[in-house]
This record gives C-alpha cells, sequence and structure tokens, in this order.
C-alpha cells in the first residue's frame, strides 16, 4: 500500500524551484520534439540527457519526465494537422484527426487529444502509485534465476513486438547484449574487445549508444525526406474548440483507454503505438457511432490519445521495481537513473522509497505542465506544424556529437557514436528494429551478472532456471509471447496493419 | 472496422522515402553478413580478443563464457535467417527496390557526416561544428545563405561557451587550432582581438 508519510516526504524532494524548472523546460522541449515529425520522443530524451550531467538527480529525473510526457502528446498535434504523426505514439491519431482537421474542426480534435492526453495521464499515474509498491515487495523475492528469466522474458517480447519478425528482434538483441560486453569481465576484471584501447576499458557508455542508434538513422531518413519536400505544408481553418460538456461525455473512453493503456505500459516493450490502437479500437467497439470512425470521429482522437498517455506512469512500475525498462524512452529514464548513482531494481523502493514515489509526483506535474504548453500550442498550431525539419535535423545532430563528446571527454565516443549510428541505419534499411538492441545493451550487464551469479550456485547445472515458481513462469511467458509473436506476424503478414505494427 | 480499411485512405503530404530494401535479395545479404559476424566472432574474436584466466577457462565463470554463447546464437538465429529468406527470395526474386536517389542522398548524408568529424580533428569542434551545420542545412535544401551563415555562427559560439565556459569541458586540440590561436592572440592585445 502507499505509505502517505513517504509520499509527504517526497513532496517536499520535489518542492523547489529547480526541480519545477526543470521540469517545466522539460516539457517545453518536449512539446517541441514531439510537434516535429522525425525528431521522436526518444531523441529528445538522448538529446537532453547530457545536460542532466550538470544538474541534481531531481533535477535531472524531472527534466527526461517532462519531456517524456510531452513528446506523446505533442506528436498528435502535426498528425491531427498534417497527417504526420509527430511521433510514432500518435499514429491512430491521425485516423480520425485529419479528417476532424480537413473538416475545419482542427481545433476540436487538439483539444480532445490534449485533455484526453491530461485525463489519461493522471488515471494512470494513480494506478501506478498504487500498484507499484505491490510490484516492488513482490520484486524482493527474486533471486538470480528470477532475475534472469524476467530479462529473457523482457527481451522476448520486446523482439517480437518491435520490428516485422521475432527472429530480427532476436538478432538485434544478440547484437546489444554483445557490444554491452565490450570492456572489462564484471567478475574477473579481464579485458574484452578493447583492442589495447583503454577508453574502451570501461565499455561503450549508454548514452554513446543510444544517440548514435536513434539519432543518426532517423536524421539520415529525414535528411532524403527533408530534401525532398522543401515546399511549405498548408493546413485548413482551427474552427471552434470542444466544450467542457463534450469532453466529459466521453468518461468512459478515457477510462476503457486508461485501463488498456496501462496494462500494455506494465509490460516490457510495448510501449505508446499499441496502447493508442487498443484504445481507439476499444473506443469504436463501444461507440454507438462506430460508422463515423475513420471519417472524422472526435471518439476516435479520445481513444487513441487517452490510450497512448496511459502508458507513461505504468511503463515506470517495472523500470523502477525490476530493473527492466517497459520501452526505449523509460530504458533511457533507467541509464539517467544510474548515471546519477541510483540503482533501478528490487532495492530501490527500500533504499529510496522518497526518491521513487517524487518519480511519480514528478508525472502529476509534468501533465499539469503539458495541460498549460499544451493549450498554448494549440492556438499556435497553424505556425507550429511549418518547423524547418531542413534546419532543425543537422541542429540536432550537433547537438548529438556535442553531448556524446561531453560525457567522456574523448572523441572515440564519438567516432563510436557515428559507427553505431551508421550500423543502426544498415539495421533499418533491413527493418532488423532498433528497440532490442538497445534495451539488450542496457539490460546485457543485469543479464551476464545474473546468468553467471545462477550458472557458478548450481555448479554450472541449468536446473536452477526451472527450481521456482517466478522463474519458471516468466520462462514460460516468454516461450508464450514468442508462440504468440510468430502466430501473429504469421496472421496479419502483407496486410496494412502489419506494416503499422512494423514501422 | 479494420485497421486496414481505416488506414488505407490516410493522405500523406510527406514524400516518401524508400529506404528500405523490402526484397528478399537485401534479407540474403544481411542474413549472410549476420552469418559471418557469428561465426568469425566466435572463432577469431573471442579467442583473440578476450583474455581468459586458465583456471575458468571453459566454465560459466569464464569471461569468454557469455560472448561465445552470444556469438553461437547469433549464428544459430542467422542460418535460420537465411533459410528463411533465400527460400522466399526463390519463390519471389523480382520484388520491389528501394530507390536509388534515396540511397544516393542517404550516402550524401553519411558523407557530410563524416567530413564533419574529419573537420573536428583538423580544426576543432566549434569550427568544425560551424561548417559541418552549414554543409549540411545546405545539403538538406536550404538555399538562403544568410540564414545558414547566422546559424552556422550563433550555434557553435553558443555550444563553445556552454560547453568550454560553463561546463568546463575540455575540447580535443585540433591539428589546426584557429580557436586556441584567437583565444591566446586575445589575451596577448588584453582582449582587443
Amino acid at each position: 500500500m502507499i505509505d502517505f508519510d513517504v509520499l509527504l516526504q517526497s513532496l517536499k524532494l520535489i518542492l523547489h524551484w529547480n526541480v519545477i524548472a526543470a521540469c517545466f523546460a522539460g516539457v517545453l522541449w518536449g512539446m517541441f520534439v514531439g510537434v516535429t515529425p522525425g525528431l521522436t520522443g526518444i531523441m529528445a530524451v538522448v538529446i537532453a540527457l547530457p545536460l542532466t550531467f550538470f544538474m541534481d538527480p531531481q533535477s535531472a529525473i524531472a527534466l527526461l519526465l517532462g519531456i517524456y510526457v510531452t513528446a506523446i502528446y505533442g506528436g498528435s498535434v502535426t498528425a491531427i494537422m498534417i497527417a504526420t504523426p509527430g511521433t510514432p505514439n500518435a499514429a491512430a491519431t491521425v485516423i480520425d484527426g485529419y479528417p476532424l482537421a480537413r473538416q475545419g474542426k482542427a481545433r476540436q480534435a487538439l483539444e480532445m487529444a490534449l485533455y484526453a492526453s491530461f485525463t489519461a495521464g493522471i488515471l494512470s499515474t494513480v494506478v501506478a502509485l498504487v500498484i507499484f509498491p505491490i510490484v516492488a515487495t513482490f520484486a524482493l523475492e527474486f533471486g538470480a534465476a528470477e532475475v534472469f528469466a524476467v530479462i529473457v522474458f523482457a527481451i522476448t517480447i520486446i523482439a517480437g513486438v518491435s520490428g516485422d519478425s521475432l527472429l530480427k528482434g532476436l538478432i538485434a538483441a544478440c547484437f546489444g547484449f554483445l557490444i554491452a560486453t565490450i570492456g572489462q569481465d564484471p567478475i574477473h576484471g579481464s579485458s574484452r574487445f578493447t583492442f589495447g584501447v583503454s577508453d574502451f576499458q570501461a565499455g561503450m557508455h549508454i548514452l554513446t549508444l543510444l544517440v548514435g542508434l536513434f539519432t543518426i538513422p532517423e536524421i539520415i531518413v529525414r535528411g532524403v525526406e527533408a530534401y525532398k519536400s522543401r515546399d511549405s505544408v498548408s493546413v485548413g481553418d482551427m474552427g471552434p474548440g470542444i466544450s467542457f460538456r463534450k469532453f466529459f461525455s466521453f468518461w468512459p473512453i478515457y477510462l476503457r483507454s486508461c485501463a488498456g493503456g496501462s496494462l500494455l505500459g506494465a509490460l516490457p516493450g510495448l510501449g505508446g503505438s499499441p496502447a493508442a490502437f487498443l484504445g481507439y479500437f476499444l473506443a469504436q467497439r463501444f461507440s454507438k457511432t462506430p460508422e463515423e470512425f475513420g471519417n472524422g470521429s472526435l471518439e476516435g482522437v479520445a481513444g487513441a490519445e487517452a490510450g497512448n498517455n496511459s502508458v507513461c506512469g505504468p511503463a515506470l512500475v517495472p523500470m523502477m521495481s525490476l530493473g527492466i525498462p517497459g520501452d526505449t524512452t523509460t530504458a533511457v529514464l533507467m541509464g539517467a537513473l544510474v548515471i546519477h548513482g541510483l540503482s533501478p531494481g528490487p532495492m530501490l523502493f527500500e533504499s529510496s522509497p522518497d526518491f521513487v514515489y517524487s518519480v511519480f509526483l514528478l508525472l502529476f506535474v509534468a501533465l499539469i505542465f503539458l495541460l498549460i504548453v499544451g493549450t498554448g500550442v494549440i492556438s499556435m498550431a497553424k505556425w507550429v506544424v511549418r518547423m524547418p525539419t531542413q534546419i532543425l535535423f543537422p541542429v540536432v545532430l550537433i547537438l548529438a556529437t556535442y553531448g556524446t563528446y561531453a560525457v567522456r571527454g574523448t572523441m572515440i565516443d564519438v567516432l563510436a557514436m557515428y559507427g553505431v549510428g551508421f550500423f543502426g541505419f544498415l539495421m533499418r534499411t533491413q527493418k532488423i528494429p532498433a528497440a532490442p538492441f538497445a534495451i539488450a545493451f542496457i539490460l546485457g550487464p543485469l543479464f551476464e551478472n545474473e546468468l553467471r551469479k545462477s550458472l557458478i550456485i548450481s555448479s554450472g547445472s541449468l536446473d536452477i532456471f526451472v527450481s521456482s515458481t517466478i522463474s519458471i513462469s516468466f520462462l514460460a511467458l516468454a516461450a508464450l509471447s514468442a508462440g504468440a509473436s510468430v502466430y501473429l506476424h504469421w496472421r496479419l503478414k502483407g496486410t496494412k496493419a502489419a506494416k503499422i505494427i512494423s514501422d | 472496422m479494420a485497421i486496414d480499411s481505416v488506414t488505407s485512405e490516410l493522405p500523406s503530404p510527406m514524400p516518401a522515402v524508400e529506404l528500405e530494401t523490402p526484397t528478399r535479395r537485401g534479407d540474403v545479404v544481411a542474413a549472410i553478413l549476420c552469418l559471418t559476424a557469428g561465426l568469425s566472432g566466435y572463432l577469431l574474436l573471442v579467442p583473440a580478443a578476450v583474455y581468459v584466466p586458465s583456471k575458468v577457462a571453459g566454465t560459466a565463470n569464464s569471461p569468454a563464457f557469455l560472448p561465445n554463447v552470444l556469438f553461437l546464437m547469433l549464428t544459430g538465429l542467422s542460418v535460420i535467417y537465411l533459410i528463411q529468406s533465400f527460400t522466399v527470395y526463390l519463390r519471389q526474386p523480382a520484388q520491389g527496390k528501394a530507390r536509388k536517389m534515396d540511397w544516393l542522398l542517404a550516402g550524401g548524408t553519411a558523407v557530410v557526416c563524416v567530413g564533419y568529424i574529419v573537420a573536428i580533428y583538423f580544426v576543432g569542434m566549434t569550427l568544425g561544428a560551424a561548417l559541418g551545420v552549414a554543409a549540411m542545412i545546405y545539403y538538406f535544401g536550404e538555399r538562403r545563405v544568410w540564414l545558414i551563415g547566422v546559424i552556422a555562427i550563433i550555434l557553435p559560439v553558443l555550444l563553445w561557451y556552454f560547453f568550454e565556459k560553463i561546463a568546463h569541458v575540455l575540447f580535443p586540440t585540433p591539428w589546426f587550432g584557429i580557436m586556441e590561436w584567437l583565444e591566446g592572440a586575445r589575451h596577448l592585445t588584453g582582449g582587443v582581438a
């Protein structure tokens, strides 16, 4: 259960001007990135990460949470105005948002998206706040074999849902784990794959890999797009806003989308896009006017936006309680916590419960800022969608290079960042997904430690992985999710649905 | 209503970029590369680049244990990938191809990136950033020279000030250190330069 005394203490942690200012700055940056097609939430977070080195942990996490929450909503602005999702999470919003804009109801769609995002965000954070202590207490039962089984489950599910085949996802995960082994062996301290370069002894820095993997391929692809689309986009009339009566009449949609989104958010690897589609189809399934869906239905926008924003809070639960990130953005947040000397996992709640609660409270603060900034953005939406991407992407490239260099002050990191970036681009051309690669890299050290620890305890016997109910359950779930992934890819092969999932 | 039906009519004002190679030939090549990486990693890389203390060799406690397991897994998965992609390639050899123009444009971006890194070594982070951002903006289609010039001056100066003066991050010494020379000249002339 929630410890209200600790909750009050954590409130004191966040009520500092620097923490609040960092959160607000994060919201502004997240909104800017969200409304810029091609700049994804993960890019926003990794580019801001080097700045957090000069902050205290509370301000750092406030900045990153602000970005995380806002980039999801920001993506819906361009999705509605010009049918181009600013982030992948807004893909479902296009279906009804853009037709509404074409009918001269852009303001209604944008306001619906904002209010639905805010409402679902608040509801799902309450859910996360309630379930976190339960999960954290349960996580204390985990030993080495159990943690290993959870990582296997997480990687299997991430590999299965990212990209168009489980096989490619697993290959990407292998590469991620392998890159994580560069540097000193955690038990004996002997060098692995360093080739005499002293800068490699500490391994590849998390930021180097993430910036390279998520920024460089995107810049290369979007650069081609920017070159080919120098004409400015045209948008129609904004029209009137939405009434509060109309907004409140959709409360069952928010509740259903929030329930579905929270569930998907708490599972490793699924993230906002599937939650948005689930929210959309739940809204359609229970609608009195399902025929309007696809032609400009406010219910569709509400369902999709409530769905994708309800993953934020619950996605932090596995990250902070088990040390298993819910998606790539929470993987970066986890990396940020590690950089600031905090270890996400079963002991985090034991050692710093006030910090854990403060993270959830910061989500509430970020959502309030989202409402304020989002309202301003709606009134400027006509201009916002004309972002000059041919200028933004080069600027992002320079920022990424400086940020990567600043981590350890060595050009090796910059070279490695570009190397990973070009490799990531080639992976992308073959539809080998980046998410399993990144998450395997982040979980690599933990994965190796727990695997080797388990095998040392059992004198090399694999029986240890089937000796407890928890590890058996997670390994069975891993097998089940792998089977389900293969079956789904086979059933959807060649359909547009498969393309959406793959993208 | 299925996803297929609702998304089939969606308009998209952005131009299509086709860098992905939907051909099975591309898949076959990728599978061969992954297989080569797996085998060469297991047979050559691990023995050469992982130091294993003799008392733990061949056990789960060995530093080479996980890399070996991963390279073997990669090999196994690549074999399945190769069989799968080769079978489909034989069945449908003539599939769509990625656009040559898109690949050329993407290759050009990569060349500009490499040029930017080389520039950092030659003239340092600040001037390298000025040249890099100007080249990249021009390459991405912006033709207003005054705008490119303004960004190429303001951005590197802001970054230089933030990282060197506020965050105290030491930038690498370039082979032709113009900024260092300027800074030195400023000290010599009492801040006039």
